[in-house]
């Protein structure tokens, strides 16, 4: 018994090790981030199990230092683009796990992992001219 | 754990230290082994000028021969000036013998000299006036090797 | 070997030949030529195999796995360890730009008589417009073909009739006669020229963008083998160039200026502009390669959506990505930094910091549960570690006593 709780914990955690860091896309296969952390469940007597991926900046910081996190977070309030600090997608979201990405049942383009990127095309790309290219159009 | 983990890497930084240590004073006694007479480094910082009296003088042949345009003379010369200007500054500033460093200056005074009127000769299309300077930038070049010549004798007399 | 292989085949070559001689090339080489003359052959030939052998790591690495480099750094040796490789990585993308969009702009100074700085907006405006408007095929194929113009290098070189016997000698190292400390320099430069870090990562997304797969592993090898092989041969031709024209009448480089006389003699009339050509354009497909590179690695990082097969619309953030670095990189030129000192600062850094860039690189290439039999074998190890060692050793020894010691 007390072996097969052991084999489980390992099991979940070699999971944790192969989906951090992994590509996210979306539903449409739209690059969307990477794992930047993960949310483990510390359950009693129960092997823990991963609750939520996380995406941000913020999250990435805190993982070379928390004082990095909170100047990084700073920056994030300041300049007002990105709502929330840390996104978070539920475990039971993760449609598949393949070994170039992680698929999520989400629509990337509403999500704040897209915030910057919206920001940028609607603020920045939108004011320069020329932004359809030739092969696009064939 | 977590102090092994530290243990370790403190250590590989104090041998990194060490290391870089190790290679400052290496590389120390090496520049301390070659420290040079006055003469001596006033040799080594006059180097590029004789690379660019050769420059200039081979840019009015190929001026002459129609393989270059006048605008790249001129920006030529224009280099030209800035590294022979640092000379004379060298050559003003050095502790070295004035027998040494009093022609540097004169020579680099005429090159500049011959610089100029190359590029104008240029920008004017004359030919026989851009060979005239050709052969003034040779006479220069010669006069510059010997100058070297002679201080490095100089110092070499200096020292015994 | 089908239709779409072959023509693989062909532009890769194409491609690796432009991707290989760039401003590094042009400035030691010249340097070389005309102060050692055909005694620092060695340095290039030795970066030659190492590159070799690199590039063709990062191509089988994503054939084998359909992942770019960066992408799969992050992904398997997680965040925390890529993290430092990645900001120096990006500090040289920027500093290889800048001197790209100086040899460039030294090109068109050449052509027009205008100055240098000048050219730097117009420059990098025209090389961001071409990446903005252009698919990741339309770059490779205009690149590739007028890359053929540095083989006019090649063709002085011929023209000189050098001695052979001395340029088989040049390539087994020997000690230096005078100025050791600026030889051993000289030498880490050409290695720094010859092994660009840039090109594994633009190469590998390349490879992903052009949809490699296993069966690409065959072409992957003779690309990096013939394509590298030919920019070297063109590298060492500019030495023999420099040193059969440039040596012989005192001329050292110590500037542009001086190196664009190298093929005056070969060509007469011609040389001049074919030497402004031949640089524009090495220069031009090298930025285009750095500019992609650094955004390449930037978006794989984040985990950004990235393509230069997509509009910029749909990967803003990559694109705004190149576009940032083109405009920095341009900033050091029109602020008058000099394009060769620049250079030659970049070339030693190149080759100072490959370790850093190469040993996560070499990390992956033994991973078996990743590349299966396409790990890599105890010759492209062996190989490349000792080399990166020497490289090393050569690099952290010269480059201090070339600060101390001046000139």
């Amino acid at each position: 018994m007390a072996m097969k709780a052991l084999k489980d914990l390992t099991d979940d955690l070699e999971l944790a090790r192969d989906v951090l860091d992994k590509q996210v896309v979306d539903r449409d296969e739209i690059k969307m981030g990477r794992v930047d952390g993960l949310v483990l469940e510390l359950r009693d007597g129960k092997p823990p199990r991963i609750d939520s991926i996380e995406m941000g900046g913020v999250v990435l910081a805190e993982r070379i230092h928390p004082r990095l996190a909170r100047w990084v977070d700073g920056w994030r309030r300041r300049l007002k683009v990105r709502k929330t600090a840390v996104y978070r997608v539920p475990w039971s979201a993760v449609q598949e796990i393949t070994p170039y990405h992680i698929k999520v049942d989400v629509a990337a383009l509403e999500t704040p992992a897209f915030d910057w990127e919206r920001w940028l095309r609607d603020h920045v790309i939108a004011h320069i001219p020329a932004a359809a290219k030739g092969g696009a159009q064939e | 754990m977590k102090t092994l983990f530290s243990a370790g890497w403190s250590r590989t930084r104090c041998s990194l230290r060490a290391g870089g240590i190790a290679l400052a004073l290496a590389a120390g006694a090496l520049v301390a082994c070659q420290s040079k007479s006055p003469e001596e480094d006033l040799i080594q910082q006059a180097r590029p000028a004789g690379s660019w009296l050769a420059t200039l003088r081979w840019t009015g042949e190929q001026w002459n021969a129609n393989s270059v345009p006048k605008s790249f003379v001129k920006s030529t010369v224009a280099e030209a000036r800035k590294d022979l200007d640092n000379v004379s500054d060298a050559a003003g500033k050095s502790k070295a013998r004035p027998e040494a460093r009093l022609p540097l200056l004169q020579l680099m005074k005429d090159s500049k000299a011959a610089g100029d009127a190359l590029a104008g000769a240029a920008r004017k299309g004359d030919r026989p006036g851009v060979a005239r300077q050709v052969a003034q930038l040779a006479a220069l070049q010669a006069r510059f090797s010997a100058w070297q010549a002679s201080a490095k004798q100089k110092q070499e007399g200096g020292a015994q | 070997m089908n239709m779409k292989k072959a023509a693989t085949l062909a532009l890769g070559i194409l491609t690796s030949v432009g991707g290989f001689f760039d401003v590094g090339n042009i400035a030691t080489s010249t340097q070389a030529g005309a102060v050692y003359r055909l005694q620092l052959l060695w340095p290039l030939v030795f970066g030659t195999v190492l590159m070799i052998f690199l590039v063709e790591m990062s191509g089988r690495f994503a054939a084998a796995t359909r992942q770019a480099l960066p992408d799969a750094i992050r992904t398997h040796l997680g965040f925390t360890a890529w993290l430092f490789p990645f900001i120096i990585l990006s500090l040289v993308h920027f500093l290889v730009l800048g001197a790209e969009i100086g040899g460039i702009c030294f090109a068109l100074h050449l052509i027009t008589g205008l100055p240098v700085p000048f050219w730097a907006l117009p420059v990098s405006v025209l090389l961001w417009l071409f990446l903005w408007r252009s698919t990741f095929g339309a770059i490779e194929n205009s690149s590739s073909l007028l890359g053929l113009i540095t083989l006019a290098f090649v063709v002085a070189a011929w023209k000189h009739h050098p001695p052979v016997g001395q340029i088989l000698a040049g390539v087994v190292p020997t000690l230096p006669h005078h100025d050791p400390t600026r030889y051993w320099f000289m030498a880490v430069s050409l290695i720094g020229a010859a092994i660009t870090p840039y090109v594994f990562y633009f190469y590998s997304s390349g490879a992903v963008e052009d949809e490699w797969d296993e069966s690409y592993v065959g072409v992957n090898r003779a690309v990096s083998v013939i394509g590298m092989g030919f920019g070297s041969v063109i590298a060492l031709a500019a030495i023999v160039v420099s040193a059969v024209v440039l040596a012989p009448r005192g001329i050292q480089v110590d500037d542009y200026h001086q190196a664009a006389l190298v093929l005056t003699e070969a060509f007469p009339f011609w040389g001049f502009v074919l030497f402004a050509a031949a640089m524009g354009i090495a220069c031009l497909g090298a930025a285009v390669e750095v500019s992609l590179s650094m955004a390449y690695t930037t978006a794989q990082t984040f985990g950004w959506n990235w393509g230069e097969n997509l509009d910029p619309r749909e990967d803003a953030r990559f694109s705004l990505t190149y576009t940032g670095a083109i405009l920095a990189s341009a900033l050091l030129i029109l602020f008058g930094v000099d394009p060769l000192k620049l250079t030659l600062l970049t070339m030693a850094v190149n080759a100072a910091v490959l370790p850093f860039i190469a040993i996560p690189f070499l990390l992956l290439m033994n991973d078996r549960k990743l590349l299966g039999e396409h790990a890599n074998g105890w010759l492209s190890n062996t190989v490349t570690v000792v080399t990166l060692a020497l490289a090393l050793v050569l690099a952290v020894v010269s480059i201090p006593l070339m600060i101390v010691g001046g000139s």
